[in-house]
Formats: structure tokens, C-alpha cells, sequence
């Protein structure tokens, strides 16, 4: 493997060489959002206090301000293509807001305080392309990569580095494959669980096929259910391969994605399998699902209903482990059941388990872990079954620039047995973890600037009240006005 | 105590006092902003004639405010009536218009205008209608016009229109003429993005006799065409309108609604449904074409053809699967066509061949009105987020090509550039010209001047042994500025 990293990386360095001095145009872009936000009871508990809740911005709870700002340029030549994003991303307070360094660098008990507690753009996304070929063309960076993130999200979307060859094979068959090392890691002590030069590493190597066909183009736009003949799929087999040193296994994901169009129906589907080991010869063996329809009836309403099942581990002192766990549950910004905000997409790691981005309880647990985000989500986690509902619309007829969108998730646990009953010890947990209710409604000002409004709650059901003690519901209420430019 | 009560009520006074005066000194100053800009820039003579179609142009306070403007700038101003012909200075023309008191300041010689102001508007003399797009709604109209015929050869314009542009009421994006009043007097279709204007244009003046109003929540105008098409004589004209459906997610899609009218004694009246497609009038003939998922245009074009009293969408195609409705025109001789590619540029091909010959010259870009079509894949500009995402592209609809009666061939040549983002300023002309075909291809002719405005759109007013062209100029490329119409013979 690291021969043919090396292989990429002249390959890459060749590219810029043969780009020569071609002019550029460059363009800038950007985005502005800021967040006025209150997470509630993410513990279900209205009586103790949340524990830390971790987003994009950092480590926070309760009320905050989010602020989220990009300043992004690109750059393009005939074949080639660079383009960068640099982004603050800080929950706001004086200490991160116009500073950037302390001079005292202890607090009053001696402690060593945080030298640098200033937000500073950094590079928050790049990418780096080269086209030798139609059917060739080089990239790297860290930018957004996914393999299923247009059905269910089940294994992977990130913005992880990588360095990768996409193409277009004919006109309806492309290809992606991509080296992704999420994690490079080496202790800095000579001595520790890392001193490995391999130890703490998490490689990820994936290949992705997409063959269209039909003709998506017959569909009168207008009318769904007046002489639609239009029959439209984008069938995508994937594959991931997953080098896990930092937890000391190996396993493989295959799978297969289906979007598109039959007549008025939008329908979604997705399956993923997983199977590997761990050194200690503990088998890894998992899957997944999802599948969706959606129906436009007018631009008012397009109800949509959708099923998301990851296996859950029956048994976590036994050598099988079931539990699913993706290299990045990507939930919370796939297609169909996606919110920017929603409370499931939040990070729920101290109650139902599911981290930030993820919609699968892989942080129910902590034992018997081999991938998910930041690497912890546990192979012996419940698993789930999500039955959701939604719609979503353009309400101009009401007051032009209103849109809406909104969904409700029934949630069940796959497997409870590896769950302990907090409420009534020694007894089962329900199957039934809880209802989560979000509703989205954004203004358009312009087409540069939007405000919008997520209510978002997750009610406890009978599962999570075993597990928990406690059955408060959870609340999200997030404002986020947007300028984009 | 009470000494001090009124030292507050004093206090008070004054600032209100103070305000009052700011405020009008600030209405004042306000009053012609453009007029005072222009004026303190012009390095040239100072001398401004005053032309003014007004009974009592001295008597109204605003044109003295405008000449105490002038006078305090060191200008020698000279009364004029309205045709009189200037050649050294600056010319001031104020006009009454339908949409207000209208100045225009432009240099003498060049005709080229430096500024327009205009005082408060005057109500139209139609309100708009909000009647709904059912074929049988009612219109009102406050004027009644004949039956139009088509424009005759003879017909003329008013002089002022030719030598001043005319600004309008509305913020017109596509014109066409729907016919002719009378031999002075031509009827023009105005598309806005929420209406279809009828406009008579007389007298330095435009007449609003009818508005039709699509009912759309959100959109935006795309094509006006008319001709005669079912050859009754008279001109029937076929509107366009995308209505820009969103989602949080999803982006815009725009979706094309489309209606054909008969213009009757001022009035408009729907000879169709909505036809949910692209409507384009070429040689009198109605052409209709649909819109893609993911492509702005989809399947075969098709005629429409009236049916007894209503216009439908027939089943035989007129060109094949492949072709843009508004990219190919077909020229009379043989199989002849010309195309717009992607790039703006002209090519001269036939009817089953879209390859060519192309025209070698930089005709510019047009990047209006455009259609949002979805991306089959979402483009992850800056993060997953809903404001990272690029999920449609705009479409510009290829410009506007057509044919007089003695089969010239005109467009529009974009030569005008908005300037750099802030800090630049709009610079370049835009040109109607003619583009004749020769044996070796293509060539571009320039018969008309160049405007130091944006042309949104044009039409043909065919005159005596020649053939003028109407157009609708704008500040703004896109068409939310000012909207003006002037007419242009050749040279």
C-alpha cells in the first residue's frame, strides 16, 4: 500500500509539471452563517445537567452562537483545477472573536491556559484535480467524498484527505477510486500504545461505479402524473476497503446504490455488507440498508417515506461482532432525510449514541469499535430500524421565498441485549428507542441571503426511558442566517 | 423650574426646526440627483438647452429647481421647443410620461445621455390586472383601439421616440410587436416577470391598454414573440414565463408556462391553456418544445396549431430530438439554418447538420433571461451544508434572432460589460446587427449604432424600403434597472 501511495503522489507532482504556465481564471466565493442555537436535555434527564455536546464549532451545550465563515478561491486551467476554502468555525465569545493570543499563559492556580485560544482561518477544504483524459483525471485535497450519501449514508461521506483517479468511462458510466488516510498517527513519546509507526493509522481505500440508464429526460417537469414515461436509475456498486491499525482489524464493504426516477416516483435504495476481523480473530460481520420513495404531488408538497436499518450485535462477549458501524454515517446530510441541524444529526453520544452526522446509535457502546466517526463507533452497538415520514415544498403560494421541510423518525432498536436497563435493572430493554419531529422553515431574502428556523425534538420512547431513567424529551431550536456570495 | 421647562421647550423647537430643514433641504437636493452628478462631471461648453413639450415649463417648481441647478453650476440655459436641434452644450428634455415627470440630460451631437431623473410618477391609466390566467377571464381596458392589422410598410414612429429613448413604467424584460394602431401608432407586447403588457406607444408617451397577468407565485419572464399565425391578418402573441419552483435542498428548477394571445380591440385574450413548454414564433409559425429533468430542452420541437378556437400542441415533430428551440433558425433558402452554440457563437449549418460554418466575431455574452435546471449530481461547492451545495445551473436562453420580410437577418451583438464587481463601472455598446449570408459563411453587418445601454430585447419595424429596429434597453444587464425603448434606423 504504501508503494502505490507513493506511485499517487509522483503521479501527482507530475501532473502540476505537465499543467505548465496555461492562464487561470480565478474566481472567490463564499459563505457566512451564523447560528443562534439552544440544545436541550440531550440527556433526556431535565433534572442533571448535559454533558458536553460537540459540533462543528467545538465543544459547547445549551445556548450558543455559531459562527461559520468561509472565504473560498478557485483557480482553473484547461485540464486542471485548484480550489481552497478557508473557514472559521467557532462557537462566538470575545476570547475567539478578533484575538489571537494570550499573553498570560497561566490561570491564577498555575494551570497552563491555552496559549492560542484565537479562531484563525486555517484551510478547511481543498481540492487539487488534473484531467489526462476524459477517462483520467487525478485528484487529491481534503473535500467532500462520499459513496452513498445521495440514499441512506450508511458508510461514507466526509470531508477526510485523499488522493484518488476519477473518469468518465462512456456517457453513462463513470468511476471513482480513492486512497483516504484518516488517520496518520505516531506517538509522540517513544514509549505508549502508539509507538508503532503503524499503530494509530486508519487507511480507507474505496472504488465506486455509476452506470445510468433510461431516459431521465422524458420527464414533463410540471406534471407528475400526466403522461410521465420517464424511467431513470443510476445503479452504483461500491466498494471499501478499511485498515484499521488504530483498532486492530480489517474489513471490507461492498455495496449497491440506486437513485433515479420511475415515473413520478423518486425512488432511493441502498445495501451495504461488511466483513472482516480483528487481530484477535473476533469476525466482523455486518449490514445495512436503506430504501425510500418519494412522490411529488405539487411544488407544495412532495411527501416522501423512507426505512434505514443497521443490524444491531446480539451478544458483545461473544467472538461475532454484529453491530454496524460505517467508516462515516453520513445521515444527517443524505437526499432524502437529511437536516441541516436536526436533533438526530446532532451529537446524542451521552443518551441514544448517535454522534454528530451519524443517524445509528455507534456510540451506544464503547467496546469492540472498528471505524465510524472519529473512529469510536462500537461493532456492538444495538443497531436500528428507522421508519421516517416527511414532506417537503415550496410554499410561494403562501409568501414567495417560503420554503419548508419537515419529518418524523419512529426508532427501534435492532438488538437490545447488549443495553442495560438503567430503570428496571436486570430486565429487557424495549425495542422501541424513541420519535424524533423536525420541522424546517427558511425565508429567502435574495438569493444571497436566507434566514431559517429548525425545531427539532427527540421524545424518548419506552427503550430509551430503560436505558436513560429518564424520558424528558430533547429539544434543538436553531437559527441560521446565511449570506452566500 | 419653569425657567428651565422652557429652555427644553426651546431646545426642542430648534431641533425639530432643524429637522424640518434638513429633511427638505435633503428632498431638494434629492429632487434630480442624477441631473446634479451629470453636471458637475461635464467639462464641455455650458450651455444647456431646455426642450420641453410642457405648456408652461417655467411655471412648475421643479423646473425651476432644475434651473437653479444649472445656474448655479455656471450654465447659460436657453429655452427650446421640443424638435429643436441642438449642436453644442448639453440638452435638458422633460417630458410628461406614463410614468411620471421624466428629465433627460444628453449631449448635444452624440445624442448620448448622461442622466435621467424622474419625478414622483403619475398613476397609469390602467391599473394592473390581476385577472387569472383562465382562458375566458375578463380583461379591462380603459382604451379601445381596431382590430390591429399588421405593421405597413408606411408606417411610422413619432419622432421623439427615434431620437430620445422612451423610459417605461414596468420593468420589461422581452418586447415584440403585437401591431399597429394606427400608421403612427405601433402596439407593442411588454413581458415582465409578473405580466404581459399591451402598450400602445404614441406621442413620446406609452398607453397601457391591457395587462395579463400568468398568476404565478414566483417567476420570471422568458420570451415574448408574435406573428400571425393562424393568418387571419392579424398577429397573435406567445408569452413565456418560467416559474422558479425551490426546495431548501434542492435548488430552483425553473418550469416554463406558456400562453398564446389575440390582441383585439386593446385587449388580450388567451387563445390557449397553459402550454407548460418553450414558445417560439419563427416565420408565423408557432413552435413549441419542453423542458428536461436535467436538460432545458427536451424531445423533438412540435408545431402549435389551432384547433377551432384554441391553439394546441401537435404531435408531429418539426425538428428532431436534439435541437434548442431558440438555437436553431431556419432560413428560407433550402435547409439552411443557424445555430447558437453553447458559446455564444453564430454557425451557419442546415436543418439535419447542426455543425458549419461559424461566424468569426466576438458577438459577446448574454446571460438573460436564463432557465435553473438541476444538476443530476449536487456539486458540494464549499461543504454539505444547504448553502455549500450547487444543485442547478442556469441556462441562458440563446438570443433573440430574426427575419425581416426581406429576409435580413438581425441579433443582438453584446459589446457592454458591467465593469468589475464595486468598483467598476458599465462600459461598451450594445449593437442590433444584421447577419448575412454569403457563399463562404457568415458576416457580420453593423447597419444600426451602437447604445450605451444594455439591449434586453428587440423587435423589427418594418418601414418603407427599409427596416427599423425597437429596442428595450436597461441599465442592468439583467433587466432590474431602468427599462427604456428607442428606435434606430439604419444608417
Amino acid at each position: 500500500m504504501k508503494r502505490l501511495l507513493c506511485v499517487f503522489l509522483l503521479v501527482m507532482v507530475g501532473s502540476f509539471f505537465l499543467a505548465g504556465t496555461a492562464f487561470a481564471e480565478i474566481s472567490f466565493f463564499g459563505t457566512a452563517k451564523i447560528k443562534p442555537t439552544w440544545y436541550s436535555n440531550f440527556d433526556f434527564n431535565n433534572d442533571k445537567n448535559d454533558a458536553l455536546i460537540v459540533n462543528e464549532a467545538g465543544l459547547t451545550k445549551g445556548q450558543h452562537v455559531r459562527a461559520e465563515l468561509r472565504l473560498g478561491w478557485k483557480a482553473s486551467g484547461e485540464k486542471w483545477k485548484v480550489m481552497m476554502i478557508a473557514e472559521v468555525d467557532s462557537i462566538m465569545e470575545k476570547d475567539n472573536a478578533d484575538r489571537s493570543f494570550y499573553v498570560l499563559a497561566a490561570d491564577d492556580n498555575g494551570k497552563e491556559r491555552q496559549p492560542n485560544t484565537g479562531a484563525e482561518f486555517g484551510i478547511e477544504r481543498c481540492e487539487f484535480t488534473y484531467s489526462f483524459l476524459p477517462q483520467l483525471e487525478l485528484e487529491s485535497g481534503w473535500n467532500i467524498r462520499f459513496l452513498d450519501i445521495k440514499t441512506g449514508g450508511l458508510l461514507y461521506g466526509d470531508d477526510h484527505p485523499f488522493v484518488g483517479f476519477r473518469g468518465k468511462i462512456t456517457d453513462s458510466t463513470n468511476y471513482e477510486v480513492l486512497y483516504i488516510p484518516i488517520q496518520n498517527r505516531i506517538a509522540l513519546k517513544s514509549e505508549g500504545p502508539f509507538d508503532d509507526k503503524d499503530h494509530n493509522d486508519w487507511e480507507v481505500y474505496t472504488a465506486k461505479l455509476n452506470y445510468s440508464f433510461g431516459k431521465m429526460e422524458d420527464t414533463p417537469p410540471d406534471s407528475p402524473f400526466y403522461a410521465n414515461r420517464s424511467f431513470g436509475l443510476t445503479v452504483s456498486p461500491f466498494f471499501a476497503y478499511s485498515d484499521n491499525n488504530s483498532w486492530n482489524c480489517d474489513l471490507q464493504y461492498y455495496g449497491l446504490e440506486v437513485t433515479g426516477q420511475t415515473g413520478p416516483i423518486k425512488p432511493y435504495f441502498e445495501i451495504v455488507l461488511n466483513h472482516g476481523d480483528f487481530d484477535d480473530n473476533r469476525d466482523i460481520k455486518s449490514w445495512a440498508m436503506f430504501g425510500g420513495v418519494e412522490l411529488p404531488v405539487n411544488k407544495a408538497f412532495n411527501p416522501y417515506v423512507a426505512f434505514r436499518f443497521t443490524q444491531g450485535d446480539d451478544d458483545s462477549s461473544d467472538n461475532d461482532v454484529e453491530g454496524w458501524v460505517g467508516i462515516t454515517d453520513i445521515g444527517r446530510f443524505t437526499g432524502l432525510l437529511g437536516m441541516d441541524g436536526n436533533i438526530l444529526g446532532e451529537d446524542l453520544g451521552q443518551s441514544y449514541g448517535a454522534t454528530l452526522y451519524s443517524y445509528s446509535p455507534e456510540r451506544a457502546l464503547s467496546t469492540n469499535r472498528y471505524g465510524g466517526i472519529s473512529n469510536n463507533g462500537s461493532g456492538d452497538n444495538p443497531g436500528q430500524k428507522l421508519l421516517a415520514i416527511g414532506s417537503r415544498g415550496d410554499l410561494s403560494g403562501i409568501l414567495q421565498g417560503l420554503l419548508y421541510k419537515t419529518q418524523a423518525f419512529f426508532i427501534w432498536y435492532d438488538e437490545t441485549d447488549n443495553l442495560t436497563n438503567a430503570k428496571d435493572p436486570g430486565k429487557k430493554v424495549d425495542d422501541y428507542a424513541g420519535t424524533t419531529v423536525d420541522v424546517q422553515l427558511l425565508y429567502a431574502f435574495s438569493k444571497n441571503f436566507s434566514i431559517d428556523y429548525i425545531f427539532s425534538t427527540f421524545i424518548p420512547g419506552k427503550g430509551q426511558e430503560d436505558v436513560q431513567d429518564a424520558n424528558d424529551p430533547a429539544f434543538v431550536n436553531m437559527l441560521t442566517m446565511a449570506w452566500s456570495y | 423650574m419653569k425657567h428651565n421647562r422652557h429652555r427644553h421647550l426651546l431646545t426642542l423647537f430648534l431641533i425639530a426646526i432643524g429637522l424640518m430643514a434638513a429633511t427638505v433641504g435633503v428632498t431638494q437636493a434629492e429632487s434630480w440627483p442624477g441631473m446634479e452628478k451629470a453636471i458637475q462631471n461635464w467639462n464641455g461648453p455650458r450651455e444647456v438647452t431646455l426642450r420641453s413639450d410642457l405648456e408652461d415649463p417655467l411655471g412648475s417648481s421643479e423646473v425651476q429647481n432644475l434651473l437653479e441647478l444649472f445656474l448655479a453650476e455656471g450654465f447659460r440655459p436657453t429655452l427650446a421647443g421640443p424638435g429643436t436641434t441642438v449642436k453644442e452644450g448639453l440638452i435638458l428634455d422633460l417630458r410628461d410620461s406614463a410614468g411620471g415627470r421624466v428629465a433627460i440630460l444628453s449631449k448635444a451631437g452624440t445624442g448620448q445621455i448622461l442622466a435621467l431623473d424622474r419625478q414622483a410618477a403619475r398613476p397609469l391609466q390602467k391599473p394592473m390586472s390581476d385577472t387569472s390566467p383562465a382562458v375566458d377571464s375578463a380583461m379591462i381596458s380603459t382604451e379601445s383601439v381596431e382590430p390591429a392589422p399588421l405593421p405597413s410598410p408606411a408606417a411610422t414612429l413619432p419622432a421623439n421616440l427615434s431620437e430620445h429613448p422612451l423610459e417605461l413604467s414596468w420593468e420589461a424584460k422581452q418586447i415584440a410587436l403585437a401591431g399597429t394602431a394606427s400608421e403612427e401608432t405601433p402596439i407593442l407586447a411588454l413581458l415582465t416577470d409578473d405580466a404581459l403588457h399591451l402598450v400602445r406607444a404614441e406621442g413620446g408617451t406609452v398607453v397601457l391598454l391591457d395587462t395579463w397577468s400568468p398568476g404565478l407565485d414566483s417567476g420570471h419572464a422568458l420570451r415574448v414573440g408574435a406573428g400571425d399565425i393562424d393568418g387571419d391578418g392579424k398577429r397573435e402573441i406567445a408569452a413565456v414565463w418560467a416559474e422558479d419552483v425551490k426546495g431548501i435542498y434542492q435548488g430552483t428548477d425553473s418550469r416554463p408556462h406558456a400562453w398564446i394571445f389575440s390582441v383585439s380591440k386593446g385587449k388580450l385574450a388567451p387563445l390557449s391553456q397553459d402550454l407548460e413548454g418553450f414558445l417560439r414564433v419563427m416565420n408565423d409559425r408557432l413552435l413549441w418544445q419542453r423542458r428536461g429533468t436535467y436538460v432545458p430542452f427536451a424531445g423533438p420541437v412540435l408545431s402549435v396549431d389551432r384547433d377551432g378556437g384554441k391553439f394546441q400542441v401537435g404531435s408531429q415533430p418539426v425538428w428532431p430530438e436534439g435541437r434548442n428551440l431558440y438555437a436553431m433558425t431556419t432560413l428560407p433558402q433550402g435547409t439552411r439554418a443557424l445555430f447558437w452554440t453553447d458559446d455564444s457563437h453564430l454557425v451557419l449549418g442546415s436543418i439535419k447538420e447542426q455543425g458549419g460554418k461559424e461566424l468569426v466575431a466576438d458577438l459577446g455574452t448574454v446571460s438573460h433571461p436564463s432557465v435553473a435546471v438541476p444538476l443530476r449530481e449536487t456539486e458540494y461547492r464549499s461543504g454539505l451544508e444547504k448553502e455549500d451545495r450547487i444543485n442547478e445551473r442556469n441556462v441562458p436562453l440563446p438570443r433573440r434572432i430574426l427575419m425581416s420580410k426581406d429576409e435580413q437577418v438581425f441579433t443582438l451583438v453584446r459589446g457592454r460589460s458591467e465593469g468589475l464587481p464595486l468598483v467598476g463601472t458599465p462600459a461598451g455598446q450594445d449593437m442590433v446587427a444584421e447577419i448575412a449570408v454569403v457563399p463562404e459563411g457568415l458576416t457580420l453587418e453593423r447597419p444600426f449604432p451602437g447604445v450605451e445601454s444594455f439591449i434586453l430585447d428587440f423587435t423589427l419595424l418594418p418601414r418603407a424600403g427599409r427596416t427599423d429596429v425597437l429596442l428595450l434597453l436597461n441599465d442592468r444587464p439583467d433587466g432590474s434597472g431602468k427599462s427604456r425603448l428607442l428606435v434606430q434606423s439604419p444608417h
